[in-house]
């Protein structure tokens, strides 16, 4: 290690007091070590009490989201050189949106209600106990493409942290759920649109979102949020004229 | 901190691990009974999520589920269990198109039908996949099946004991993480399906949550443990955090590269190069390194370049993108470092092809069970398969049991040693940190256990155990609060590990031979005659290691010579 970085972090221990404070620890650091790596430094070696969630540290599994800087990250996918300011400082914070519960975990409770709610599995049930054939399915490469990107969401809630209009209004289903209804709503071999379209088209829905494309712009997987839910909108008008 | 017993949960099945496996044992319990899922994190961030390469099948006509089986067979240098071999290959296709009718997202071919890619050691491109993240894939589906059957599942419950009461599994006693309760879960039937133990060593491609706790909790339990000596090494990771390149990379035709800007698998294995198995490609690269062949820091060359920016980009997008996040790396115009890592435990809870254990009520399946089909060494894209097929036997099989034994309850007194147990960890004070020695741990296993083994440097990794397992049992902790107490979970996960450790060197001590992912400089040849046998490990009731052996099953291959 040649190197040390400043980690400023927003702590909250309800055990122990009702007000967040913020603490700055020194970490020892080797080039290319992700926010993360320091993180887990603190707490292995300094601050055992210093809570976050993390698990496959290479953007995979979703468990780090927070804000680093102002801004929704996962902490495995943004370098400690890239996030550090001209003294050398990196300013960490619970999610946005989601209430915290001890210091980097917040709670995801209204995040998973609203992925529940779009009925959010491949309609109808073609299911056999004893499948033996193949189902075919073709599309265009670039739909598919698009397809296979949207199914890469990682529910690492940062598109509903970085979402301004889920800070306003709490029923809003937020970038994720209709994200995810426009998986199945891409996907050839689904047929839940009339399921789906009374959850999605409301004003709680799709017509909630504004276009502001935080979501997009945050997103780790770079998945084009902003446009699904504008094509979710398009399939809902089309929904609606078919009823 | 309160170590109190707090609120109990009953059920008919309890499975612990929300992965592929045991979210695939909870779908496959008998509708009529109430299960409940438990996971120490929320289901999704299980480390199934993060498969990359594929799922075997031999779904192409020209294609024979035999075949598949004999592949296994011989990658698994003959230790695999040639019954639940075939049993696993032949259920392969109805595994696929099982995931596929529930809305896994497979690349496909221009006709429609699942593409298959290469992978090591398979005689035949039969690894169906999902670009570059094929345990997503099949995970998403499985999540959203759970939820749409309403599968109960506790999450950010760390389990700490399987309850054993009157000779039968019980329930087990879990940690709730959000409040630093005791929770009793009393069931009729025990599923494990709790992963791996890569955190064992240092460099490995598996999540901080992979220390092992089921195989060592049912090794605590008077479950034996099998092939625990059997550790896979990943030929390609990335130096530093050691993130897994997929072996589709090299499925696709990627090289491997020495500094010389030598192709170097000629030398190993002439005919399959590249995609030979997983356990020659990694010793080939250790040679290279050694013998001076390799790059300053240890590492090799992956070379994507041949392959062209759209194949890239589309096929092996996840790779694509940690190359340059970790490494500032651009595969398409530039060769990836690569080195090998600890990937996958062929060892764990013995069960038999059913998911049955020793113990009554008792079953594990996935990578924290070994049934064997892995045997001496896993073929890529063979485990997520392993998850699916055993996962759904262990379900069935743990309602049998329910049906006719019933439920079973955890006793008060049990909950309260628990409790008791955490309050003594609590109590101690100016000890040293989980955090030095689990360090330690991970150094000395990747260092002394690793892809070559010697008589004299496992003993020495042995000694060193026993010192670190003396400064576990005075180690203290740093944070002493009730909720999310990361600090208290990882110095448990260490006792796991350390626990797990013992058997590991243990069974590479006592194999003098190389077979698979097993190599021992000292003992360089297979010996058939002495180790064509499983070792289980046990407990006595005073903590002493016992070994005992158990015959591999053959059905129709006998043990070859095993070239490539
Ligand atoms: C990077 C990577 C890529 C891979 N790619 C492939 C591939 O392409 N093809 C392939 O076949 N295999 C692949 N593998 C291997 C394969 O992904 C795993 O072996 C498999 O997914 C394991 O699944 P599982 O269900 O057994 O366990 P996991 O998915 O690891 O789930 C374990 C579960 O147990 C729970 N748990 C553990 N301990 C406790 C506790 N104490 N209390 C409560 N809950 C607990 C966890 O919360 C989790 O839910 C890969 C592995 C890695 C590391």
């Amino acid at each position: 290690m040649d190197d040390t970085v400043q980690l400023d972090i927003q702590r909250f221990n309800p055990e122990t007091g009702d007000e967040p404070y913020w603490q700055t620890f020194d970490v020892p650091v080797s080039p290319g070590d992700p926010v993360l790596a320091a993180l887990m430094r603190v707490r292995e070696e300094q601050d055992g009490s210093l809570a976050f969630r993390a698990s496959c540290r290479s953007g995979i599994c979703g468990s780090d989201g927070m804000v680093i800087n102002g801004w929704p990250r996962l902490a495995c996918k943004t370098q400690v050189a890239d996030a550090r300011d001209a003294h050398g400082m990196i300013r960490i914070q619970p999610l946005f949106n989601l209430a915290c519960l001890k210091d980097l975990v917040v709670d995801q409770t209204p995040f998973w209600d609203k992925f529940r709610a779009v009925f959010p599995w491949l309609m109808p049930d073609t299911y056999e106990p004893e499948p033996e054939k193949e189902r075919r399915m073709t599309m265009e490469p670039d739909d598919f493409q698009l397809l296979s990107k949207a199914s890469d969401c990682i529910f690492c809630q940062i598109c509903f942290a970085a979402c301004p209009i889920v800070g306003l209004d709490q029923e809003f289903l937020g970038p994720q759920a209709l994200i995810k209804a426009y998986r199945f709503e891409a996907d050839p071999r689904d047929e839940g649109t009339p399921t789906r379209a009374p959850v999605l088209d409301d004003p709680e829905g799709v017509w909630r979102c504004r276009t502001i494309f935080n979501c997009t712009e945050a997103c780790p997987k770079g998945i084009p949020i902003t446009r699904g839910i504008q094509v979710l909108k398009r399939a809902m008008v089309q929904e609606e004229l078919r009823r | 901190m309160r170590a109190v017993e707090s609120k109990n949960l009953i059920c008919d099945v309890v499975v612990v691990g929300a992965g592929l496996s045991g979210l695939r044992a909870a779908l496959a319990v008998d509708p009529a009974y109430h299960v409940i899922v438990i996971s120490k994190v929320y289901p999704v961030r299980s480390h199934s999520v993060a498969a990359q390469g594929g799922i075997n099948a031999a779904l192409d006509p020209e294609d024979r589920w035999q075949d598949h089986a004999f592949d296994t067979i011989k990658g698994s240098d003959y230790l695999a269990d040639q019954d639940a071999a075939e049993l696993m290959c032949e259920d392969a296709p109805r595994v696929v198109y099982e995931m596929e009718h529930w809305g896994t997202l497979f690349s496909r071919r221009p006709d429609g039908r699942i593409a298959q890619r290469s992978f090591g050691g398979q005689g035949y491109p039969r690894a169906c996949y999902a670009a570059d993240k094929t345990g997503r894939a099949l995970y998403q589906s499985l999540f959203e099946q759970s939820i749409k059957h309403q599968v109960e599942v506790h999450q950010e419950l760390f389990v700490l004991e399987l309850a054993v009461e009157d000779g039968r599994a019980a329930g087990v006693i879990a940690l709730d993480i959000a409040t630093g309760n005791i929770v009793g879960i009393d069931a009729g039937a025990v599923i494990f399906g709790t992963g791996g133990a890569g955190m064992m060593y240092a460099r490995t491609t598996n999540p901080y949550i992979n220390t092992g706790d089921g195989m060592a909790i049912a090794l605590r339990a008077g479950v034996p443990l099998k092939d625990m000596e059997f550790v896979q090494f990943h030929p390609t990771t990335l130096p530093g955090m050691n993130v897994l390149i997929t072996e589709g990379a090299r499925g696709e035709g990627a090289y491997l590269v020495n500094r010389d800007g030598q192709r170097f698998m000629e030398r190993y294995a002439p005919k399959l190069m590249e995609v030979a198995p997983r356990d020659i490609v990694s010793r080939a690269i250790e040679t290279e390194i050694d013998e001076g062949r390799g790059f300053d820091g240890g590492y090799v060359h992956l070379d994507l370049r041949h392959l062209g920016e759209t194949l890239i980009r589309q096929r092996l997008s996840e790779i694509y993108d940690f190359a340059i996040t970790y490494k500032g790396v651009n595969p398409v115009h530039n060769p990836v470092p690569v080195q090998p890592g600890q990937h996958y435990m062929m060892g764990g809870i013995a069960t038999d092809k059913y998911g049955r254990t020793i113990l009554p009520g008792f079953y594990a399946a996935g990578e924290c069970a070994a049934v064997s089909v892995h045997g001496a060494n896993r073929l890529g894209a063979n485990s997520l398969l392993d998850t699916l097929v055993f996962g759904r036997l262990a379900g069935v099989e743990a309602s049998r049991h329910v049906a006719q034994n019933g439920r079973a309850h955890v006793s008060t007194r049990r909950l309260r040693g628990a409790a008791e147990t955490l309050g003594n960890i609590f109590a101690r004070t100016g000890g040293e940190h989980y955090g030095t020695i689990r360090r330690e741990l991970r150094e000395t296993m990747t260092r002394m256990v690793g892809t070559f083994r010697t008589g004299s440097r496992l003993e020495d990794a042995q000694s060193r155990l026993k010192d670190l397992h003396q400064r576990y049992d005075g180690a203290s902790l740093m944070d002493r609060g009730s909720l999310f107490n990361y600090d208290l979970l990882a110095f448990l996960e260490t006792g796991f590990l350390l626990d797990l450790a013992d058997t590991v060197v243990e069974g590479a001590l006592l194999r003098e031979e190389s077979r698979g992912a097993h190599a021992r400089v000292d003992f360089p040849t297979r010996r058939d005659a002495e180790f064509l046998c499983h070792f289980l490990f046990s407990r006595t009731p005073d903590g002493e290691l016992k070994m005992a052996r158990e015959p591999v099953v053959i059905t129709h291959y006998e043990p070859k010579a095993r070239t490539y």
